[in-house]
């Protein structure tokens, strides 16, 4: 095809759309992997962006974090870099849903993200806008700018975050924008519609920004922060951190009142906005206006960088008119006289329906082009990120002719995302939560390296600085487990951890070679010699159900040449395209259907 | 369009008439090597008939001993193709004449050409996975074949318009309701804060209910398959009187002579629409007999492995040490204690005895006397009792496999409120208590397991 006016500005193995958190984490896999980079981005400065609140992890999140360091990820590194305040969500819950979470400073944590993109030395970073994917006969071959220039690639990664013909909206005033000011992407989803693609919308928002000096600091709560020492990243040497980064106060039936006189006037109730938005992340007119019972709702205020001037209001999500956003600001303890700098805003975007996608994060109809973060309609920072560095792995791996990496759902709250994403249906924005994970007794955060690092490795992500790192902590951990294997008074001595409320410390008497492991380490043992009556059952709860709901259903597979399948369960499958018969399960097929399907892949197993 | 993809497995056989009577037996063979070995069983000519028959082809031949090629029965042949019979599979019925000595040889004939014998249910299991049946018609197709009697069969239906799925969905519903609040908890620490009153109530109720069905599931498991009732007692006090009295008819034989008593004997009767089978045993004694050793030794046996046991004593005499020693044996077993020659004793040997076993044992006692008829019906009624009320008509989980999903779920909940107890973690506690809301999607269908399609299937005779 002949582009008029167009010129060729570059030609890399793969070129990376966007500079948010998929973006990153996909770039730099390729970039580690061996391959040239070009990455297209409205706004060269704005990398890895906390467009939300400043804020990395929490349940489930947190765990996805760990993963992607286990792979050699970048995350994790940047958010210790730019870690404010750290704790542990979930202390007394359990290890399967104990969380970290950090406030970060924002500024740090996309100088981190910037820096690392520079270092590669293979990355380079064009400002523009991507209105157009182009393909050849057979596979995608590169992008092209609003402006004709255009960059030749082999793989395509699109992480366009929530800018795809974006809208966003505070009270009266719709503008054609994306967050913060930015311009919104036109033209992009044109041309994914164009290639076959279907498009839905979704919506999210944020919160009013304040002035920090307009704060009454002595009203309000301080959130009081760890006091161990902790770190995201298995390479980062856990520290404590002190600055008072966070504090909380509430709204009152004052504030409610405020808000349902407005009602009309927000763009949520009047019909202004018509995407889905996320149950889990709900705006503050949305929890008043759905549970009239409650009081109060919490508000928490996240300083955004040590040296801003701004104040995040976070559960304080809005898209109502500035003036009712202050008025409802007057009314809550500490916020009385606080002065917004950014009002909190909705925005409405396009995204691709991700059942459209392989496991791989590859589109089904197009080589080679690799979707990742928001743009699946998936919502967060940890989830995006971990889209893109497994989108970036594959876009590597496609381009070398390897097999994609697929992680199961017993291995990776990667995996569950993933597969989720792909193989159900998506109706609001997708947001992690343990309670999606089903075999979370095993998807510890404290155990991430364990699971994923050796795959890492092998996939050639994990550097040998880390993986000598990995192999002391794995010494450590199996000399852990053979000291709570000895006899100890007639008993298996890690028996003794079974019962709540023992510690490990209390064997250190009897065994005192315990003493030579690292904290983390005796934690890790711990949890598995008190967990592993449970962990067990888990673990063999996951086989029974695995023997039949863990088949695999191969992708190509025609629905058509099953004996016996209703026209309904043919219809999921096309859709869908469930990756095992337990997926299948969960979008509804009839467990006859599950079955029969079950008997048509045994015995068609052995053939090609 | 391309073919559909129909499973032909290995070549199974068996015999698919009930054992024994009828005019005429039925081997049926089912396989991708049906055809060649049926054929291989038949005459030269009937062969080559065979192989090169149609679907629905019926003709008349000799199946032939493999090894002196003698004629072992004249048979009708059957022979339905892939896909369209039972199975789905090729699949060819042998119908030779009734009895058992000459099906068996007729499947041995099969079993020596290379098929092999067919597990409990496997020809179903093949016809449902190759599309043919539905696994509520599989369900639903042994529980009308096999109910007993009326109630049985009502039982069987009520179940498929899934009145049992509804009130176990409620139960499931209960669970996921306290499920999503403690994930909630888990998943938004800031803003959802977990109260244990919440949480455990629910779970003790949820837990308590699925008791309820469990002990109604004995009666649906017994409107099934039937419950065994076994007769015990030393010699001599009227076990076989009161058989014969039970089921209306002299059966067993009754002499003044202890130890008349040798073998088990059996019968089917029905209570309340329940099927029962009764079993007479021989006296409990210390025998140097041989033959009558063997008896009393079976009669333990049976007593111990049916679900319930009628331990009869003479109710004018006192109890003797041997009889306590039973009793205090079986303490943990269902038991009644029939008083039977009720109308020869002393009224106050009656009210004594009654009143000492009652306090030394629990049990219910029943005065009978099986020569007059006196008493037996309140004996039925007794038993009925122990089902859980005959004439209630609640709707109450039938097979197996569904009992074992109740008490698997139960298991899970109990476990979700023992680790509660004992102080562990959230986490633990709700992975308990999916457990639970999947043991009960497993029980309605809406989940499938490999356990639960074994179970289903193993529940087919032979041969269907």
């Amino acid at each position: 095809m002949e582009y008029t006016g167009s010129r060729i500005i570059g030609s890399c193995d793969a070129c990376v759309v966007g500079s948010g958190h998929a973006a990153c984490e996909a770039a730099l896999a390729l970039s580690r992997l061996g391959k040239s980079v070009i990455m297209v981005t409205l706004n060269a400065n704005n990398v890895a962006g906390m467009a939300c609140n400043p804020a990395i992890g929490g349940p489930g999140k947190a765990q996805i974090v760990r993963e992607i360091d286990a792979l050699g990820g970048e995350m994790a590194l940047a958010a210790d870099e730019a870690c404010l305040e750290i704790r542990v969500l979930n202390q007394s819950k359990g290890p399967a849903v104990q969380s970290l979470r950090a406030q970060c400073d924002k500024r740090v944590y996309s100088g981190h993200m910037k820096a690392a993109l520079m270092k590669e030395g293979r990355i380079a970073v064009v400002q523009g806008m991507v209105t157009t994917v182009l393909t050849g006969d057979r596979a995608v071959e590169g992008v092209m700018l609003s402006d004709g220039r255009r960059v030749l690639a082999r793989a395509v990664v699109l992480a366009t975050g929530v800018y795809l013909e974006s809208r966003t909206i505070v009270g009266e005033e719709v503008r054609v924008s994306g967050p913060m000011g930015e311009p919104s992407a036109r033209g992009l989803s044109a041309s994914l519609v164009k290639l076959g693609l279907e498009i839905g919308r979704f919506k999210t928002g944020t919160s009013p920004r304040v002035r920090r000096d307009s704060v009454a600091w002595n009203r309000v709560r301080k959130e009081e922060g760890a006091l161990v020492p902790l770190a995201f990243s298995f390479m980062s040497v856990p520290r404590l951190w002190d600055f008072d980064a966070c504090y909380s106060t509430e709204t009152c039936e004052a504030t409610h009142e405020i808000i349902r006189a407005n009602v009309s006037r927000a763009p949520l109730f009047n019909g202004t906005i018509v995407g889905t938005g996320p149950r889990y992340c709900p705006s503050i007119e949305d929890k008043v206006m759905r549970f009239p019972e409650r009081k109060r709702h919490l508000v928490f205020l996240e300083k955004e960088s040590k040296d801003s001037d701004e104040i995040y209001l976070l559960g304080l999500s809005t898209s109502l008119p500035v003036d009712v956003q202050e008025e409802m600001l007057r009314t809550i303890r500490g916020l009385e006289r606080a002065v917004i700098t950014r009002p909190g805003y909705a925005i409405e975007y396009d995204y691709v329906l991700p059942n459209q996608l392989k496991p791989s994060l590859e589109t089904n109809g197009v080589p080679g082009l690799f979707l990742a973060g928001q743009i699946c309609g998936s919502s967060g920072y940890e989830e995006a990120a971990a889209q893109g560095l497994i989108a970036g792995i594959n876009a590597s791996r496609y381009l070398d002719g390897k097999e994609p990496l697929i992680l199961g759902r017993d291995q990776a709250y990667i995996g569950v995302l993933i597969d989720d994403l792909v193989s159900s249906p998506i109706n609001e924005p997708y947001r992690m939560l343990t309670a999606r994970a089903e075999y979370r007794l095993l998807l510890r955060q404290s155990n991430a390296d364990l699971r994923l690092t050796p795959i890492g490795r092998e996939i050639g992500l994990v550097s040998d600085e880390r993986w000598a790192v990995f192999e002391r902590r794995r010494r450590q951990i199996e000399r852990g487990r053979k000291l709570l294997d000895q006899e100890l008074r007639g008993r298996r001595a890690g028996d003794y951890l079974r019962r709540p409320g023992s510690s490990i410390g209390e064997l250190m008497r009897d065994i005192p070679e315990l003493h030579e492991l690292d904290p983390d380490v005796l934690e890790e043992v711990e949890t598995e010699a008190r967990y592993a009556g449970f962990i067990q059952r888990q673990e063999s709860e996951v086989r029974r159900l695995e023997r039949w709901s863990g088949k695999r259903i191969p992708p190509g597979l025609d629905p058509d040449l099953v004996p016996g399948l209703s026209r309904e369960t043919k219809d999921k499958i096309r859709r869908y395209r469930p990756a095992t018969l337990g997926r299948a399960a969960d979008l509804g097929v009839s467990p006859v259907d599950i079955l029969v399907l079950g008997a048509y892949l045994q015995r068609t197993a052995g053939r090609a | 369009m391309e073919q559909a993809d129909w499973m032909q497995g290995e070549t199974i056989a068996a015999i698919a008439t009930p054992r024994g009577t009828g005019g005429i037996a039925v081997v049926k063979i089912s396989g991708k090597d049906a055809v060649a070995v049926a054929a291989g069983c038949l005459s030269a000519r009937g062969a080559k008939r065979l192989s090169r028959a149609r679907g629905y082809t019926v003709f008349f031949d000799r199946v032939v001993s493999p090894e002196s090629g003698e004629t072992i029965d004249e048979v009708i042949v059957l022979v339905m193709r892939c896909p369209r019979s039972y199975t789905g599979e090729d699949v060819v019925e042998l119908q030779c004449h009734g009895g058992e000595l000459v099906a068996e040889k007729v499947l041995d004939a099969v079993l020596s050409r290379g098929a092999r014998m067919a597990e409990p249910g496997e020809f179903t299991r093949r016809a449902f996975l190759n599309g043919k049946i539905t696994l509520d018609e599989a369900e639903a197709v042994l529980d009308v074949v096999s109910a007993r009697t009326d109630r049985a069969l009502r039982q069987a239906f009520l179940r498929l318009e899934g009145k049992l799925g509804k009130s176990v969905l409620e139960c499931r519903e209960r669970i996921a309701a306290v499920l999503a609040r403690v994930q909630g908890a888990l998943d938004f620490p800031d803003d959802i804060s977990l109260k244990d009153e919440e949480v455990v109530p629910v779970l003790e109720k949820v837990t308590g209910e699925i008791d309820s069905m469990l002990r109604d599931g004995v009666l649906g498991l017994a409107l099934t398959s039937g419950v065994e009732l076994t007769l015990v007692g030393r010699p001599n006090v009227g076990k076989s009187s009161l058989f014969n009295a039970l089921i209306g008819e002299d059966r067993a034989i009754v002499t003044e002579i202890p130890g008349t008593t040798r073998d088990l004997l059996r019968e089917r009767v029905e209570w309340a629409g329940i099927p029962v089978v009764l079993v007479d045993t021989a006296g409990l004694r210390e025998t140097r007999e041989i033959v009558e050793a063997i008896g009393v030794e079976r009669a333990r046996k049976a007593a111990e492995e049916s679900w319930a046991a009628l331990y009869v004593v003479d109710g004018s005499q006192p109890l003797t040490g041997e009889d306590w020693y039973w009793l205090e044996r079986w303490r943990d077993r269902r038991v009644v204690v029939v008083l039977n020659k009720s109308d020869i004793a002393a009224e106050h040997v009656k009210r004594e005895v009654s009143a000492l076993v009652s306090a030394k044992t629990g049990f219910p006692v029943v005065e009978v006397s099986a020569r007059m008829g006196w008493g037996v019906e309140r004996l039925k009624e007794t038993v009925v009792g122990m089902f859980g009320g005959a004439e209630r008509e609640s709707v109450v989980p039938g097979s197996a496999r569904q009992v074992a999903c109740l008490r698997r779920a139960r298991e899970a909940l109990v476990r979700a409120l023992q680790s509660w107890r004992e102080g562990w973690t959230w986490d633990v506690v709700a992975s308990e208590m999916e457990e639970a809301c999947r043991r009960l999607d497993e029980l309605t269908g809406s989940r499938i397991s490999e356990d639960v399609l074994d179970e289903i299937f193993s529940r087919f005779c032979v041969g269907k």
